[in-house]
């Protein structure tokens, strides 16, 4: 009854889930285990991402486990900056004669082209004693043209004798370096293409978890995690911009308004995060699983957030699955984001302390339908498909919908 | 785009045909996960310790679901701590 | 014709060069072949200026003006409306700007080197400098021996006016923006309602940045500055605008000036008579109570 261990180890691994796959071997007799895996993501007519995801899992000894994953992955496209469309970027330039050149029109400044790509590696070691305790130790490193991340985690879990019930707690730091790919970071609130450029944005993340999975029924594991957090540093993202806007004409709104000039944004140096999380995975009467969780999220910037996620994966004989995907999700704004400084309420050259028209930090919905399906080779390795589309509306941002497709195929393979 | 949606829709449709598919399957599966409590025996974990029922059963899409909207949600993390992060947000 | 016309974000935009400046012109409209149509307008507009009115060539009516010896040159009606203007502003900037100064440039070459002219020269040449040492009388202009008009100081301005004009008359209903090397009028907003976001040269990183921007629907905005001529000579900076009373440079002016009025002469000859009020150039810029940037 090996395997079972393995299998609780393996749900104290999600407690874990370093935000990188723990596919470790389930099967009796197979040390190692390679994942490999390439994603497509595409926005409609806005940021393309491929990554590639290679995870290598390997049982060291009886008791020590040993992971390694790579990430490779290209980021492309264009992104909305939060700042309005046309005025505030610059059509034409007025130049005494005899300067020369042409002016460097930018364009809308609306949105912002892209292009990077990224290198990520992580280790994980899994350390079990007695069979009943288990401690990982793990870190991380990502390094992209304007951001380079270096992480240390750990987890430690306890079994209950009966092996019912599991307990965790475990803690993550990361240090995050932050700048725009043409260097340093932009003076915040400071003019659109003015302003002093700042030097790096560093930052440090924070994390802890605390959790208890149980064995509800021969049928039905559950979970429950509690984590809370803080951010602290350069919080801002060096890109976004937000812009001032005026009525056009004060006694008809319905003119709309002016941009009447652009800024960088600002959001504040720190940050407190809570959220309670609970899942379960339940065999129905049908032998199919169910996989379903609800997580609520809070914190100090306002944002609320409720995510409700539910699978329901179909069995056959010959291996082949296939799974149905639902994801709903709601977050509110959060209490800085603007649409643009308004000139009725800040005037001319007034600004509130923080401010960000992200879009991420909007009040929105998404919702997320896909499918996955593939093939299980019992003893060699596992094929999966997916295929997802997201949804996104907007309350507030200039740009009010989104939608993106997910294609993401993984091939695992198990030997020795 | 819209394709997709409904492709989700008449799979979830023929998977349900195939397996269940009735009210009672959904109250029967409230009742079994949520509202039936026992501790089970070593002998008994059988289905709990099949692959697919671990809480993380694909590790990949999980992680390129976290990256995902990581990049696109002021929300993160419930499931674990720690991990590579990434510029996106 | 060496014209290249791109569609940016909402509008086209036609770039050329002519008058020795890069031209620019942003036309508010969906249809390339119209937009196509009015960039040619602005092109012919300031190709027949710069033809008409250039100092360099042999073959018109300034030609005729510099080369005529003191006899008395008759001139067409449009000659005659610029020669009449710079009559004005030779009284409105109380004899600062002045259309005959162009002679001093026989002893200052403004290349940033250290060649300051000797104090003869430059008198010598003064002779030869002073509206009112010619005879104007519509349409004849007599003038002494020597002496030269120069429109350069007013050319570019009138080319931006007179093409925003023309343009309008063929499309009344489509907004354009002229730039002719700095100088420039838009005739109302963009397709998408926005203004134009107008930026303005940093004249310490000229052709590289801008000092700011401002956003321009139906106006005029118009630079006038030193930025890449310029002398400097133990440490004094030479800036090429010249007082013509005296034949030096004007002392203390800023770096460069921007105002914003109805038409692109009248911004143009505004940031012209402030920058030749030398360290007076703000006073000067308050008293007509217009829009204005000083960059120091």
């Amino acid at each position: 009854m090996k395997s079972i261990q393995k299998k609780l180890a393996l749900a104290s691994c999600t407690l874990l889930a370093h935000g990188v796959p723990s596919s470790v071997s389930a099967e009796e007799g197979e040390d190692w285990a390679l994942d490999a895996s390439l994603l497509h993501y595409a926005e409609d007519e806005r940021i393309t991402v491929n990554k590639f995801i290679g995870t290598l899992n390997t049982n060291v000894s009886e008791s020590d486990k040993v992971k390694v994953d790579l990430v490779f992955d290209t980021m492309s496209g264009s992104t909305p900056s939060g700042a309005l469309e046309g005025a505030g970027s610059i059509a034409t330039i007025s130049t005494p004669s005899g300067a020369g050149g042409f002016s460097s029109s930018t364009g809308s400044t609306a949105v912002a082209n892209f292009e990077d790509t990224r290198l990520g590696v992580s280790l994980d070691w899994e350390h079990t004693k007695k069979r009943v305790h288990r401690i990982n130790y793990g870190t991380s490193i990502s390094v992209e043209k304007d951001f380079t991340s270096f992480g240390l985690n750990t987890n430690y879990a306890q079994d209950t004798s009966s092996r019912i019930v599991t307990y965790s707690a475990g803690v993550a730091v990361t240090f995050d370096s932050v700048r725009r790919s043409s260097g340093g970071t932009p003076e915040p609130l400071a003019e659109y293409g003015q302003g002093r450029t700042l030097g790096e944005g560093a930052r440090v993340t924070v994390d802890t978890i605390f959790g208890v999975t149980r064995v509800l029924n021969r049928r039905t594991l559950g979970q429950i995690n509690v984590s809370t957090g803080f951010n602290d540093g350069y919080l801002t993202d060096p890109y976004k911009l937000i812009s001032r806007t005026r009525l056009i004409d004060i006694n008809n709104p319905s003119l709309g308004f002016d941009e009447t000039a652009t800024y960088y944004e600002n959001r504040p140096s720190s940050r407190q995060r809570s959220s309670v999380y609970t899942s379960m995975a339940h065999t129905t009467r049908h032998d199919n699983v169910l996989h379903m969780s609800y997580r609520y999220y809070w914190d100090d910037w306002d944002v609320v957030s409720n995510t409700l996620d539910f699978r329901l994966k179909f069995r056959y004989e010959s291996g082949f699955f296939i799974e149905p995907h639902f994801r709903l999700y709601n977050q509110t704004a959060a209490n800085f984001y603007l649409f643009s400084i308004d000139q009725a309420i800040y005037g001319v050259s007034g600004f509130p302390e923080y401010a960000s028209a992200d879009y991420r930090l909007d009040e929105f919905d998404a919702t997320t339908y896909g499918v996955n399906f593939g093939k299980n080779f019992p003893g060699k390795g596992k094929l999966r498909i997916r295929l997802e589309q997201i949804e996104w509306n907007y309350a507030n941002s200039l740009f009010d919908t989104n939608n993106a497709l997910v294609v993401q195929v993984s091939y695992k393979v198990l030997f020795e | 785009m819209k394709k997709l949606k409904t492709i989700f829709f008449v799979v979830v449709i023929l998977s349900f045909i195939n397996g269940c598919s009735t009210m009672k399957d959904v109250s029967n599966t409230v009742k079994d996960s949520l509202f039936n409590y026992e501790k089970v025996k070593p002998w008994q974990r059988g289905e709990l310790a099949k692959e697919d029922m671990q809480l993380v059963d694909d590790g990949m899409m999980t992680y390129a679901d976290d990256h995902i909207y990581f990049s696109k949600e002021a929300a993160t993390g419930g499931k674990g701590v720690g991990g590579g992060g990434c510029g996106c947000n | 014709m060496d014209i290249s016309l791109e569609k940016v974000d909402d509008y086209w935009r036609g770039r050329f060069q002519a008058m020795a400046s890069p031209c620019e012109c942003l036309i508010a409209c969906e249809d390339k072949s119209q937009a196509e149509a009015l960039v040619n307008i602005a092109y012919s507009e300031a190709k027949r200026i710069e033809q008409k009115f250039s100092r360099y060539r042999t073959d018109n009516i300034i030609y005729q003006i510099n080369n005529s010896k003191s006899s008395s040159v008759s001139v067409d009606d449009e000659t005659a409306d610029l020669l009449d203007f710079s009559a004005q502003c030779y009284q409105l900037s109380e004899h600062l700007f002045d259309v005959t100064s162009g002679v001093l440039r026989e002893v200052w070459q403004f290349d940033g080197s250290d060649h300051i002219p000797d104090k003869n020269a430059v008198s010598a040449v003064l002779e030869r400098v002073g509206w009112s040492k010619l005879s104007w009388q519509r349409p004849n202009l007599k003038m002494q021996p020597g002496m030269e008009i120069d429109l350069g100081g007013i050319g570019k301005e009138y080319a931006v006016d007179q093409a925003a004009k023309l343009m309008r008359q063929s499309a009344p209903d489509i907004h354009v923006l002229v730039n002719f090397g700095g100088d420039l009028v838009s005739t109302g907003p963009r397709l998408n309602g926005a203004s134009w976001g107008v930026g303005v040269d940093d004249p310490s990183r000229t052709g590289q940045g801008t000092v700011g921007g401002i956003q321009l629907r139906k106006a005029a905005f118009a630079t006038s500055g030193d930025a890449r001529r310029f002398l400097i000579k133990d440490g004094k900076r030479y800036s090429h605008i010249l007082n013509p009373l005296t034949g030096w440079p004007v002392e203390n002016a800023p770096r460069s000036v921007s105002v914003i009025a109805n038409t692109c002469i009248e911004a143009g000859m505004l940031a012209t008579f402030a920058l030749l009020q030398g360290a007076g150039a703000r006073k000067f810029l308050e008293e007509q109570e217009v829009v204005f940037w000083i960059v120091e």
